[in-house]
């Protein structure tokens, strides 16, 4: 496997997570372990993509793996997410990737098998997500998931991270509305009800509109807010330069 | 008389019957791969015995749950 990566774990077995680091670090890579979802989620907000990210599926406490799995590919696209259980049934490994995760491994994990399907899981993510590596364009709108930069009509959005994560989701899928509950879950790493997750988003969509009617006040905002429900990244709009 | 335990119980002492199992495995293979340092040959055949009994350890907790899951329905 290519050695040298960055590779996220995440594990609240405190020997599980030692074994994985040092396995892992033995083949040069650079590991970061976190103890919980939330930490972990809290830290990929604000930091670089990392190559792959390894998530234990259960977590007492807080959102388990599967939850955060979907959230760093909300926030880092690229960034190849394998998972590891000690008792997973078969629905739940079928869930896991159906919602985007590149393998899962059972534990015990054999040194050998951990390093060859972790980097597996990077090349494949790598080639089937070839946008995300540079940037992601749509229209007068281009995103760089690594940098977490956007620009409209060629010029910085400079948005929050909590703006580029929203505008991030909304263009993984142009026209789709995303509900506020969802969002909220991406953005913030925990659940709360649909209403509540759209008065504590309200700030932040409003700032996001408002940085896209600041660079052109005459073109409609292709960021499109339906009350109650959510938002969405208009199609039509996507043409315009 | 006791209950008889449902899905969920028998999913948490799988569970819990595991991670110590799982936890030697992943020590014996530390020490095996020299991540701890050398081994002498006594001591890396020791380790690789103990390394094999928690594995055979671990399929007979699977075939217990198996049975225990079979039960139930």
């Amino acid at each position: 496997m290519r050695t040298g990566m960055l590779i996220y774990v995440i594990e609240d077995d405190s020997q599980q997570r030692d074994y994985y680091t040092k396995v892992l670090q033995a083949e040069q890579n650079d590991v970061v372990a976190f103890k919980d979802t939330i930490s972990a989620h809290s830290y990929f907000m604000v930091h670089n993509a990392p190559d792959a990210v390894l998530i234990d599926f259960r977590f007492e406490g807080g959102p388990n793996g599967l939850s955060l799995a979907r959230r760093i590919h909300a926030i880092h696209p690229v960034a190849a997410v394998v998972m590891t259980s000690g008792y997973a049934e078969k629905d739940d490994i079928i869930d896991a990737f159906r919602d985007g995760v590149d393998d899962f491994l059972l534990k015990p994990v054999n040194a050998r098998d951990l390093v060859k399907r972790l980097g597996n899981a990077v090349i494949e993510r790598r080639t089937n997500h070839p946008l995300d590596v540079a940037e992601r364009q749509l229209g007068a709108l281009k995103l760089n998931p690594n940098t977490r930069q956007a620009w409209w009509k060629d010029q910085s959005l400079d948005l929050t991270h909590t703006q580029f994560t929203l505008l991030l989701q909304i263009t993984a899928q142009p026209g789709h509305m995303f509900n506020y509950a969802e969002l909220y879950a991406i953005c913030m790493g925990e659940h709360v009800d649909p209403s509540l997750a759209a008065k504590k988003l309200k700030t932040h969509v409003f700032n996001l509109r408002h940085r896209f009617l600041k660079i052109d006040p005459n073109m409609p905002c292709p960021v499109v807010s339906k009350r109650g429900e959510g938002l969405s990244w208009h199609v039509e709009d996507d043409k315009s330069k | 008389m006791s209950e008889p335990l449902d899905a969920k119980q028998i999913k948490q002492i799988g569970h819990e019957a595991r991670k110590p199992l799982i936890s030697l495995i992943n020590t014996a293979d530390l020490l095996l791969l020299g991540l701890e340092g050398e081994l002498s040959d006594q001591v890396r055949k020791d380790v690789e015995a103990m390394k094999q009994n928690a594995e055979q350890g671990l399929e007979a907790i699977e075939s217990m749950i198996s049975v225990l899951k079979s039960q139930l329905t």
